[in-house]
């Protein structure tokens, strides 16, 4: 979609589990503190011991919003940018798919779908669900 | 509007001279000779030779010189003077202000220019760089600066069941201004309704067009000096009474959400009204950060003059022109100009043209306290000060 990503030594975990189609976020180890994105150290106690944990790649969309005009020539418009809660309690931007763009509306759920853009990366995007849970 | 003053303002320090180049979208000179014109011209403004300066805040913009920061070093060498301070906040605007006015209270400097500016910036087909940060889960799903604000405003909009053509409004009147403002980038474009701003283009929603700020090119300088130069100066001095600053996230980073973003410059006006020993009730002018033109209505909510919800009413209701509540009474970002991290600087000079009583047009009649603000919503940062007349 965008720019791809540019991973470094606290992210690259989370975009290799993307090439597998996997969704994780950072929890930590000592106060079970979850957040994204990623840290070296926990916000919360300040642990640099936290781990990936896997998401069941579900949400609400907290905000959407439809973009006419990209930031860089090469994108097609008009696409969704939204910010997406996700059930286990973190905060992602993302791109909502696979529906007309008027479609994607605040508060309703999603399911992570996957998206290979330049440079061979697996970046996760968000279909709607029927899913109420 | 009088205001009593419950305790002397700890600030000691005063705006003494002020000036915008010519601003426009597309300005074929270098940005340092721009910025050189602005230094130069708010100097001589203030009646005060560059040999008394002994502070600077300013980006250097190249060529020559380091690309290290502090930029401002490199400044003193070009105006071949030696410095006791420097400064290199970002963004400019009254982080830069607050820095020198508690710089030359404190003593350790006597008077300091604070300046900016840009040209040459366009890219064919792209937005400017500085509006698209680079930042690894953001620019990857295509947002940008715009964007981030939009994802704010669009949850206030939801929740609110809010009016977009008062949005609308809040653009064409303020726009209004900037049309008539001689010096503005978009001089003589205008005047607006809300339909005209709502027939421009949508960008990302809720935002057309004509509700967002400009990226545009010029520069802007100031000079801030001790209340004791500043009874010398050539102009009437203008007072830093107060002043207060928020960081809760680094911009355009974390994804921007409106429960956290609602409520900032909360904190910041109840310490600069403290500070400055004012009411919220005393403020006769608001030169506020229009990135959009629903942040204008944003910033009243949580500065306390309404209910959350109720912003754009309020705005609407009072008047956005000198006769009203006089906000960003030169066109603001939406049409004077925006010049990247400097573009804040230019809050302070149009608060300070007003305290003056000399702003060429729309001049709050017998304004003596104005409000000048940075950022918000989308940046997840936001600052202000309070300034009054000497
Ligand atoms: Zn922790």
């Amino acid at each position: 979609m965008g720019v791809e990503p540019n991973p470094n030594w606290v992210t690259k975990a989370f975009w290799e589990a993307a090439g597998q189609r996997s969704l994780i976020y950072p929890c930590c180890d000592r106060c079970d503190n979850r957040f994204f994105p990623p840290r070296p150290a926990c916000p919360k106690c300040l642990s640099l011991q936290w781990s990936w944990k896997d998401s069941a790649g579900k949400g609400t969309i907290y905000s959407a919003v439809t973009v006419h005009k990209a930031p860089i020539p090469d994108m097609a418009t008009p696409y969704v940018l939204a910010i997406v809660t996700l059930d286990e309690g973190v905060h992602m931007l993302a791109n909502i798919v696979g529906c007309r763009p008027a479609a994607a509306q605040i508060g309703q759920r999603v399911a992570v779908n996957w998206d290979t853009c330049a440079r061979g990366y697996t970046v996760p995007n968000f279909e709607l669900s029927a899913d109420l849970s | 509007m009088s205001h009593i003053v419950k305790s002397p303002p700890p600030l000691a320090a005063a705006v003494v001279g002020i000036h915008t180049t010519q601003q426009g979208m597309s300005i074929d000179r270098p940005a340092v000779h721009l910025v050189l014109d602005a230094i130069a011209a708010a100097l001589a403004d203030a009646g005060i030779d560059k040999s008394e300066v002994d502070g600077i805040s300013a980006r250097w913009p190249g060529p020559t010189g380091t690309v290290m920061l502090p930029g401002s070093i490199d400044w003193g060498a070009q105006l071949g003077i030696p410095l006791r301070w420097v400064d290199d906040s970002y963004p400019a605007g009254v982080p830069a202000l607050m820095a020198a006015a508690a710089a030359i209270t404190s003593g350790l400097c006597n008077t300091v220019v604070v300046a900016g500016g840009q040209s040459r910036t366009r890219i064919p087909g792209a937005v400017l760089e500085y509006t698209r940060p680079d930042n690894e889960f953001t620019a990857v799903f295509g947002s940008y600066t715009p964007a981030q604000f939009a994802l704010v405003a669009q949850r206030y909009f939801h929740v609110f069941g809010a009016d977009p053509a008062k949005m609308a409004g809040i653009a064409a009147a303020i726009r209004s201004m900037g049309s008539i403002r001689p010096g503005a980038a978009l001089f003589g474009r205008g005047p607006y309704a809300a339909e005209d701003i709502m027939a421009s283009p949508m960008i990302v929603e809720p935002f057309h067009l004509l509700e967002l700020c400009l990226a545009s090119e010029g520069a802007v300088a100031y000079v801030v000096t001790s209340l004791d130069r500043a009874k010398d100066c050539a102009r009437r001095p203008v007072r830093v009474l107060g002043g207060g600053m928020e960081y809760k996230r680094q911009q355009y980073v974390d994804p921007p959400l409106y429960d956290e973003a609602k409520n900032l410059g909360a904190d910041a006006i109840a310490r600069a009204t403290a500070m400055a020993g004012v009411s919220i009730g005393d403020i006769d002018t608001f030169q506020l950060y229009d990135a959009n033109a629903w942040e204008v209505a944003r910033q009243f909510e949580a500065l306390g003059y309404c209910a959350e919800g109720e912003g754009l009413d309020f705005v609407m209701e009072r008047g956005a022109g000198p006769e009203g509540l006089a906000i960003n009474t030169d066109g603001g970002l939406l049409s004077f100009g925006h010049l990247g991290s400097s573009g804040p600087t230019l809050k302070i000079v149009e608060a300070v043209r007003q305290l003056r009583g000399d702003a060429p047009t729309s001049q709050r009649e017998g304004a003596e306290l104005a409000l000048a603000t940075g950022a918000g919503g989308g940046a997840l940062y936001y600052n202000l000060a309070i300034l009054g007349r000497a």
